[in-house]
């Protein structure tokens, strides 16, 4: 069976072009746009890892951590991404408390993104 | 991808598709279309065209009566083309009958405008948090009475479709969730709880159904508890419109039996006649 990861942006031409590229590399991929999507995929389905950007919104909140304080209680064996155009020490901060696998900065090239995914799985 | 929320593209006239799943009786001699659930899917190509995803995004995003609405109108807006005039169920949250007070008169609405009297619907009680509104769950109870539908609670024995789910609604119909009867035929635990549950339903005066129905050997197991109204994929998967009407499901129980069938019995969950080849 396929490895499932599931990727989180609210750009959706960024998710078409992360989905693609990870299923050719033998990965059932997910995608969502929304928070409420993510939750709702990761309540029903099983993931290896997930990659998410912090800011789901047009409003700055960072959707991306509610994500992943639901990940920690749902599913915490699962290894996680995140990615944002606007980090800082803060959020990198709270990020690490819940055992965050990367944090990467965007833009981000699509060969560091898979090596981290490479790297985190141990694949 | 288009642009837009998920929840706009769900809310797109069109985009959510119904599906029917039939609910037989059945009996030694054979079995009989007792009616449809019409369930959900979301639009195509999308994460949310798996029913569960869909609900589930619904409920975090707190939408369930916007998209209960729609289901409705997609549901009974399939159900006015079916032949034969089957019973229809349609799963609502018990959030939208509490705190929607038009939802039950917008459902008489649509069922007029398609066609379909108020008597042949059920409305299944589906509950996924505890409901805070039980004078509200009250009052659409009654008005769904008072229009003649009959009223089911889903899932029993799962989740949250406890007692006073069923004390607040005195169900016509216990929907026992699949986990209760998926493996009974080998578990005493389950048989109990499939046992309290029938005598719950007598003591309420409400139909049973058994949803999720798999192996033969559960089916026996449920008939010799006197179990007989059935939906599972074992007896048929949920369809299309097209793919129901063509499977000739509808015509099922609607003709005496053969002379044949009459004299042996036909197997479990076959049709006492068959309506296509």
């Amino acid at each position: 069976m396929k490895p499932r990861i599931l990727i989180v942006d609210d750009l959706k031409d960024i998710l078409t072009t992360l989905s693609r590229y990870f299923a050719g590399y033998g990965f059932d991929v997910d995608c969502a746009t929304e928070r409420e999507e993510a939750e709702a995929l990761i309540g029903i389905n099983k993931y290896v890892m997930v990659i998410t950007d912090l800011h789901l919104t047009p409003v700055r909140s960072n959707d991306g951590l509610e994500i992943v304080r639901l990940l920690r209680h749902e599913s915490p064996e699962t290894k996680i991404i995140m990615l944002t155009a606007y980090a800082n020490e803060e959020v990198e901060k709270e990020a690490s408390r819940y055992g965050i696998a990367c944090f990467l900065k965007k833009p981000v090239s699509l060969s560091v993104l898979r090596q981290a995914v490479i790297a985190n799985l141990g694949r | 991808m288009g642009s837009g929320t998920l929840l706009d593209t769900i809310l797109k006239p069109g985009a959510l598709a119904p599906v029917f799943q039939p609910i037989f009786r059945i009996r030694r001699q054979g079995r009989e279309l007792h009616s449809l659930e019409c369930l959900m899917r979301g639009p195509k190509g999308t994460s949310v065209e798996r029913a569960d995803v869909l609900f589930a995004y619904v409920r975090r995003k707190r939408e369930e009566i916007q998209v209960d609405r729609a289901c409705m109108r997609s549901a009974l807006g399939a159900a006015a083309i079916l032949p034969f005039e089957p019973r229809i169920s349609v799963n609502v949250h018990a959030s939208t009958l509490g705190r929607d007070t038009g939802f039950v008169r917008y459902l008489k609405g649509l069922a007029e405008e398609s066609g379909i009297s108020s008597r042949r619907l059920t409305v299944e009680v589906i509950e996924h948090a505890p409901f805070w509104d039980v004078t509200g769950i009250w009052r659409a109870i009654d008005e769904l009475r008072a229009f003649g539908m009959r009223i089911a609670v889903d899932d029993v024995g799962a989740g949250q479709s406890n007692y006073n789910m069923i004390l607040d609604c005195h169900p016509d119909a216990l929907k026992i969730d699949a986990y209760v009867v998926r493996g009974c035929h080998a578990d005493q635990n389950r048989v109990a709880v499939l046992e309290s549950i029938t005598t719950l339903a007598h003591k309420f005066g409400s139909q049973i159904i058994a949803e999720g129905i798999e192996e033969p050997a559960d089916l026996e197991m449920l008939l010799g508890l006197g179990i007989d109204l059935i939906q599972g994929y074992m007896l048929a998967r949920p369809m299309s419109l097209d793919s129901l009407i063509d499977s000739g499901v509808l015509l099922e129980g609607r003709y005496r039996r053969s002379p044949a069938e009459a004299s042996g019995g036909g197997a479990l969950g076959t049709p006492l006649v068959r309506c296509k080849a």
